[in-house]
């Protein structure tokens, strides 16, 4: 009888507790983005909330208000995880896209950005790193409203369009703050990002975990595409930063990639102070064995990069071996007595792969032709300005040529571009974004207009 | 069994799932939820002190009963918003949630150990069921990591519905190690050792998975322990295996047969207060186990994300001092051979 009522009241309080029926998409999000050509296909993860449930969904990409249905492949149920395979339409255009579920009650469940449709990897990438965010939202009465890094985010995001890389890592501290405004805020600005975005947890981020988790995902991961695979970590809890059960899943799934070129970004440096403190030697070796070109870091808010020795580099950008950056803040106080820069400022890191070698991936400080040894790019002097009637103005204080930049011009019908070359158009709501291919020299100021296509 | 549940179902499955949540994931403690977290262990000892003092009315099965049945229905109205949800730190209403649940824990707590009293005090046996069956409810929080404190609801629901054992029968008379002060340190060592995986796995709900390992060890290591007790060989023994894995930093400290150990020397080393007659008047009690098991499930969170502290990585050799103590004192005392007659 005892054991009757115990069994009954167990499935009742489960029933209740976790009614009603529905499901949380784990699996693309905006920080951990499916990557994959238009045709293939690639996998969400659906966590529900009664295990054995299985929900009956239709799928779709949607973009700039255009809907892409996707074709269920596949579909398996384990306990209370479903995974679903879905075939990427052959017709949708490149971009990012985000993915909807609707289930059987009409309900629609969204993922902004989180399935990002473009053509395998080539040998020659570009890519951004940033880490240590501004503070931003916190504005407000309830801390939703503009905050004071809201303008300067912007203004970042922008000057990153416009370099257009491949790839975008961020490589923790998010949210100084940890609220969920500011979680809020973070998804917002990231939206306009065009390129993928692969992004990892600092410390900060463990005020408010479930905040970023969230927004964001899980906390360490992996994001393959093509021959390419980034390896995020999580060194944010603690100062053993790197948990034996962490390690292991790193040494393993190196190895499953052994012919994958390999970009490893985690929040604290290997090296010098506040970095991680627990199986260095061991990271470091792995890292050689699987020829890792680079390894990101943030943390410091200044630049340094290390060989695998753990030696400050102060000679010069290129030597053999892993490389370990640590990359200034892209909006968080500066420390400039750690930093080995010419200058200390806020910035990213622009890097360039070339197959599995690193190319260039410093800036050029102090102006003398040469990359240095580790500045990374300031933020804030790529000033880019909309123009009334279709045009944009792009003011260049940089020391180097931005070779390639995708520039974003607005117009309320379709134009052409006086200069550049047009590389499409794109409708979003009553604009339509016309993308510039460009060259913007060093300290330059390029201003491109729209005009009417000659007949 | 459903009254060794009820009492241990505190020290083994509530406070630990607190421990892990805000180890884990932290508590921010100039938010109101902070502050609600400060004060739920002060205010679960203070109503524990207060239900040991007075709290013996609650023997009485009228008052039970209805005290079990809401607080069952409590448990499952607080974890409704938690199911699926991580555990937020910042939410004041997810505070006072697990709060409710906890003063439930204590309530029943209380009722199941002043029952375990009326059947003639701890018996191995059930008290190695009870782990076990534990074991599975905590095994729950792979699949939500919360699940666990909602599978307390029906365990309360079970107590309301159960009607204790009376003592008819006599104890076997068997030796019982006394549980000295040297016991109680090992076994907030074990604690120490039994959180590092769970800190280890942080978001990763295979925590359970050892939480759960962990403590059908400890019904393992009951059962074992009434055919072997404790020895004045085996305490320094088990401290210099303790030390000994603590300093190892190597990642087999993930493997689950870890697990297992680690909770068959908890079981074996509680075996003397699980296995003890009935005191006149007095509830069944884990006298100072409990504080310095939750101790050492804290310390052990502490110093996994300390590690790197030299210092702090020498504290893991403490359980040396155990044998050294030990031998000092002229062995440890095994002689308690006590009758229930």
């Amino acid at each position: 009888m005892t054991r009757a009522i115990a069994i009954l009241t167990a499935i009742a309080a489960f029933l209740w507790a976790a009614l009603p029926l529905r499901f949380d998409v784990r699996g693309p999000r905006l920080g951990i983005p499916a990557l994959l050509a238009p045709g293939e296909s690639f996998n969400a993860e659906l966590f529900l909330s009664h295990p054995g449930w299985r929900p009956s969904l239709e799928a779709r990409l949607e973009r700039d208000g255009v809907s892409y249905p996707l074709e269920l492949l596949d579909d398996e149920l384990s306990w209370n995880r479903l995974e679903l395979e879905f075939r990427t339409p052959n017709e949708a255009p490149h971009g990012g896209y985000d993915l909807v579920l609707v289930d059987d009650a009409g309900t629609e469940h969204r993922r902004d950005r989180s399935v990002f449709l473009s053509p395998p990897p080539a040998h020659d990438l570009r890519l951004v790193q940033l880490a240590d965010l501004p503070t931003f939202g916190g504005g407000g009465a309830d801390g939703f409203g503009e905050g004071p890094g809201d303008a300067e985010m912007r203004r970042i995001v922008r000057e990153i369009n416009l370099i257009r890389p491949d790839y975008v890592l961020i490589s923790g501290d998010v949210a100084y703050v940890g609220g969920w405004f500011h979680y809020y805020k973070l998804h917002e600005h990231l939206l306009d990002l065009e390129s993928p975005l692969i992004c990892v947890l600092g410390n900060h981020e463990y005020k408010g975990l479930a905040g970023y988790l969230e927004t964001m995902g899980a906390p360490r991961h992996i994001v393959d595409h093509g021959d390419l695979s980034f390896f995020s970590l999580n060194t944010g809890h603690g100062r053993d930063q790197l948990t034996a059960s962490q390690f292991d899943w790193l040494e393993t799934s190196l190895e499953l990639r052994t012919d994958q070129r390999c970009v490893v970004q985690m929040h604290h440096p290997l090296f010098w102070k506040r970095n991680v403190f627990v199986r260095v030697d061991e990271m470091v070796e792995l890292f050689a064995e699987h020829e890792v070109p680079i390894v990101l870091s943030g943390h410091w808010h200044a630049d340094n990069v290390f060989d695998e020795t753990g030696v400050s580099r102060t000679d010069g950008p290129d030597f053999a071996g892993t490389k370990y950056v640590t990359t200034t803040a892209a909006g968080a106080t500066l420390h400039p007595e750690v930093s080995t820069a010419f200058e200390s400022y806020h910035g990213y890191r622009v890097f360039e792969l070339h197959g599995g070698e690193l190319g260039r991936y410093t800036y050029d400080g102090d102006a003398d032709g040469h990359p240095d040894a580790s500045s990374s790019h300031p933020a804030h002097r790529m000033l880019i300005e909309d123009l009334p009637g279709g045009g944009l103005r792009i003011k260049s204080s940089w020391n180097e040529d931005l070779r390639g930049a995708t520039a974003t011009v607005r117009a309320d019908r379709e134009l052409v571009p006086d200069k550049g070359k047009l590389l499409r158009r794109r409708t979003r709501g009553s604009e339509i974004l016309h993308e510039v291919l460009i060259d913007v020299p060093a300290g330059s100021e390029v201003v491109i207009q729209l005009v009417e296509e000659a007949l | 069994m459903i009254s060794h549940l009820l009492w241990l179902q505190l020290p083994f499955l509530y406070l630990p799932m607190l421990i892990i949540g805000l180890a884990i994931y932290g508590a921010d403690f100039e938010h109101p939820s902070g502050r609600v977290y400060l004060w739920t262990p002060l205010v679960l000892a203070v109503l524990h002190v207060v239900l040991r003092a007075w709290g013996r009315v609650l023997a009485r099965r009228e008052l039970a009963t209805p005290i079990l049945i809401v607080g069952a229905a409590l448990i499952a109205f607080a974890y409704r918003p938690l199911h699926m949800h991580w555990w937020d730190e910042r939410s004041t209403m997810q505070a006072l949630r697990i709060l409710a649940i906890g003063v439930c824990s204590v309530l029943a707590s209380h009722i199941g150990a002043l029952r375990v009293q009326v059947e003639g005090g701890p018996r191995a046996a059930r008290a190695a069921c009870a782990f076990i069956a534990l074991a599975l409810l905590a095994l729950s929080g792979m699949l939500y990591p919360l699940l666990p404190l909602l599978t307390l609801a029906p365990l309360l629901a079970a107590g309301a519905a159960s009607t204790p054992v009376t003592c008819d029968e006599q104890r076997s008379f068997r030796p019982v190690a006394r549980f000295g002060g040297w016991h109680r340190f090992a076994v907030m060592l074990v604690a120490i050792e039994f959180s590092l995986p769970l800190w280890d796995f942080q978001t990763d709900p295979r925590w359970a998975l050892f939480f759960g390992l962990g403590l059908l060890g400890a019904g393992i290591g009951v059962f074992w322990a009434r055919r072997a007790p404790l020895s004045a060989v085996a305490l320094p023994a088990l401290a210099i295996c303790f030390a000994f894995v603590s300093a190892l930093d190597s990642s087999w400290v993930v493997y689950p047969g870890r697990a297992v150990i680690l909770g068959t020397a908890a079981g074996w080393l509680c075996f003397p207060l699980l296995d003890a007659p009935a005191q006149e008047g007095h509830p069944a009690r884990l006298s100072w186990c409990t504080p310095l098991w939750v101790l050492g499930l804290l310390l052990g969170f502490v110093l996994s994300a300390n590690r790197a502290f030299l210092g702090l990585r020498l504290i893991l050799w403490l359980p040396l001092l155990i044998p050294l103590v030990a031998l000092l004192r002229g062995s440890i005392d095994h002689s308690g051979r006590r009758s229930a007659a």
